[in-house]
């Protein structure tokens, strides 16, 4: 068993495998969002339609793998998984590394561990020491020359140390020391803080996807519509929502600014728990549901009233009429009588007819019939292009200058249980990326000893980057470190 | 007034174009005043593409980023904001014959979108989550083209040859682009993806659709993870990060404009 969970760690949760996961998911990503377009989304409706066109075989293929809806198919939710458990296994196995890292700081072992091959600094007091007066100290020169170093003694040495931590300090590193190889080995560490971040950022992300399962387990929407007056029921319960109002705001050039549906909360007794407005974008939180405004739509031949202009054949002017459906009115000047036959809110002529395309106001027309003894006329007037309107040869012409819809209100009513934890799930990720855009991790070790200093950088992202921090701090402890060797000595 | 904007942007456009051509011979010639020459056209450029915003903006009575014309604007405008920071920082004027025709090609973009001035905003539009998802989105996007031209000076200079030492260094190059995709991608993950979800649930009520456009902000997100873990691990440097910030523009252009031919929830114009 011991043997099983280390071949895991050793072998599958590795920052290498976790990068070919992250690039198998990018892949099935990529391939889910060309299917998506590919491959129609009716395709499960019309399985014999697409038999026809594209052959049983490649039907049976696009079926067996779901690639009509490839983000629900059996290999996304494969790839999902694989991804979820190495991020759990990652972060379990790996947790200790990320805060040890954070809080820790490790001193080296002795001078060797500074390697040559780093990038370094170095300086000996000596040369601080002969610079302050701005030319060449002739007793260092010649000290150096033939092999004589000056040192610093130890409480000088103290100093100078007590130097170098003010100013990495100053530069926002954290230091730790200890004395050895007669010197003073140290550490500093700045942007400690990005692996706490980076830490945070995995974890929010492992919980981002739980609350994801767990919404898509067990939460549910439905969108249902209804008219003014019509209950829609809540869940499974006993509670339900009458719809009292209906309104599409518009602003003067017809643009839509708003969708309100007002709403009842009706109880098991039948009596009203709240009455609330639904917008888009402030949906009703009522218990576990969730209510959106989702959409809204016109049935065919349900209107209120269209105002129609009237021109009688051989007169002058119009008459203003006001139609509604179900009822007849008496034309001015005559016998002739005008009722309505049909609405439909979105005209369009096919194979059977007219018909309405959509369930939205894109293209509505009223179909009317004018009788005036003899054989009916009927004919279409149209709100939006009136030069398509029939004629009516006996009675005059007609205009359709404005009809009120009956709104049906689609509410989009649902629960997701995983909400909470998917926002959660963000929350923690949105403050590890802050720390991890904010702190910038680098670490540095060095040695402050009886003839001078050395800092190595350990680690730095990026190795020009850490040759500029070390140019910086070597000026910035040159200037620091002067005042103290001024008012010491060297022997 | 209605036309005033788009009179701007496209004084803008020629004055972009023009500074192209400028910093093309200024690459060609080696000649430091053709350079300030074309540096002095593209803050030209910059200017009326201000002016353009800011007269949409004066027009529509909203900022300017609610139809895929405005968005790609504004997202140009920062690009050219950010390049003029980049010049400032590091004068380095070559940056300008590979940030001009990317702005070139997004403007061109933008030119084929509708360019009709609403001033009411759609109703899945009025939320204070609309400012921080675009607005942080395309200070993402506009990161990553900046990483994408990067990349493609860094190949310049990769191919060396003659007046190679006339561009930034390799080193100096790889860190610009590993740091404008460090900078854009935790802005694109709260603003894109974070922020977008959020919106979403408010809006639409589900955090995610699967819409042409989710997915394709999925890939782009799961790319740069790609990048950036390969980053840590210290591969795909250098040449490899070069052409990863190119392959990452094209995601963001297809991603970009796929929703004209996808259709989805974001298919407002």
């Amino acid at each position: 068993m011991r043997n099983l969970a280390q071949r895991i760690r050793e072998d599958l949760v590795t920052y290498r495998f976790a990068v070919a996961v992250i690039a198998v998911l990018l892949g099935a990503s990529a391939a889910g969002w060309i299917c998506s377009e590919v491959f129609p989304a009716d395709f499960e409706h019309r399985r014999d339609m697409y038999v026809k066109l594209w052959g049983k075989t490649a039907v049976w293929l696009v079926d067996l793998f779901g690639l009509y809806d490839p983000f629900h198919s059996f290999w996304y939710t494969a790839v999902l998984a694989l991804f979820f458990v190495v991020l759990l296994l990652c972060l379990i196995t790996r947790w200790n590394r990320f805060i040890i890292r954070s809080f820790r700081i490790k001193i080296p072992a002795g001078t060797k561990a500074l390697s040559k091959k780093l990038p370094r600094i170095e300086f000996a007091w000596s040369d601080l020491s002969a610079a302050r007066g701005g030319g060449r100290d002739v007793l260092t020169h010649y000290g150096k020359k033939y092999g004589r170093h000056e040192r610093a003694d130890d409480d000088t040495m103290q100093s100078l140390f007590a130097g170098v931590r003010t100013v990495l300090s100053r530069k926002g590193y954290r230091v730790a020391s200890r004395d050895g190889e007669g010197g003073i080995l140290f550490s500093a560490v700045g942007g400690r803080w990005r692996f706490v971040g980076n830490f945070l950022f995995h974890i929010g992300i492992l919980i981002i996807t739980v609350g994801g399962v767990i919404g898509g387990i067990w939460g549910w929407t439905e969108v249902l519509y209804g008219r003014a007056g019509d209950l829609l029921p809540l869940g499974e319960g006993s509670e339900s929502l009458r719809i009292e109002d209906f309104r599409i705001i518009t602003t003067g050039r017809l643009e839509i600014r708003d969708y309100i549906s007002r709403v009842s909360v009706i109880n098991e007794e039948g009596n009203t728990v709240l009455v609330a407005d639904i917008e888009v974008n402030h949906p009703l939180h009522y218990k576990e549901f969730d209510i959106h405004q989702s959409s809204y739509y016109v049935d065919e031949d349900e209107f209120r009233w269209a105002r129609i202009e009237f021109a009688a054949k051989g007169r002058l002017g119009t008459v203003p009429l006001t139609v509604r459906p179900g009822h007849e009115i008496q034309l001015p000047g005559g016998d002739a009588v005008l009722s309505a036959l049909r609405f439909l809110p979105d005209f369009r002529v096919g194979a059977q007819g007219p018909y309405s395309a959509s369930a939205t106001m894109a293209n509505p027309a009223l179909e009317i019939e004018v009788q005036s003894g003899g054989a009916p006329e009927r004919g279409w007037l149209f709100l939006h292009h009136r030069r398509f309107n029939s004629r009516f040869e006996k009675t005059g012409s007609f205009v359709l200058t404005d009809i009120e819809p009956v709104l049906l209100t689609g509410l989009q009513i649902g629960t997701n249980p995983g909400s909470s934890v998917f926002l959660g799930g963000i929350a923690i990720a949105t403050i590890g990326l802050i720390v991890l855009l904010l702190f910038n991790y680098r670490l540095i070790s060095g040695a402050v000893g009886p003839e001078g200093l050395v800092i190595a950088g350990i680690e730095y992202r990026w190795k020009v980057g850490l040759e500029r921090e070390l140019g910086r701090l070597k000026g910035a402890l040159q200037d620091e470190l002067r005042g103290t060797i001024a008012g010491s000595r060297l022997h | 007034m209605h036309a005033a904007d788009i009179d701007f942007f496209w004084t803008s456009f020629w004055c972009y174009l023009v500074s192209f051509l400028a910093y093309t011979v200024f690459v060609s010639l080696k000649r430091r005043s053709i350079g300030i020459m074309a540096t002095v056209l593209f803050c030209v450029a910059l200017a009326f593409h201000t002016a353009g915003l800011i007269a949409r903006w004066w027009i529509s009575t909203h900022p300017p980023f609610s139809t895929m014309f405005e968005y790609a604007l504004t997202m140009s405008w920062l690009v050219a904001v950010a390049f003029v920071v980049i010049l400032a920082r590091f004068r380095r004027m070559v940056f300008g014959v590979i940030i001009t025709p990317i702005l070139l090609i997004v403007l061109v973009i933008a030119s084929l979108l509708p360019k009709e001035a609403s001033k009411q905003l759609m109703p899945a539009l009025q939320s204070y989550w609309f400012y921080i998802h675009v607005v942080m989105a395309a200070l993402a996007e506009g990161a990553f083209i900046i990483a994408a031209g990067g990349g493609i000076v860094y190949l310049i200079r990769y191919r060396g040859g003659d007046g190679a030492d006339f561009y930034p260094s390799r080193d100096f190059l790889e860190e610009f682009i590993s740091r404008s995709i460090r900078i854009g991608y935790p802005l694109f993950t709260i603003g894109a993806l974070f922020a977008g979800a959020i919106w979403a649930q408010s809006a639409w009520g589900s955090f995610w659709s699967w819409d042409p456009k989710e997915t394709g902000s999925l890939v782009i997100w799961l790319f740069y993870t790609l990048v950036l873990h390969q980053d840590i691990r210290g591969k795909w440097r250098g040449r490899a990060l070069a052409v990863c910030a190119i392959v990452g523009f094209v995601i963001f252009v297809i991603s970009f404009v796929g929703n004209l031919f996808f259709g989805g929830l974001h298919a407002y114009i």
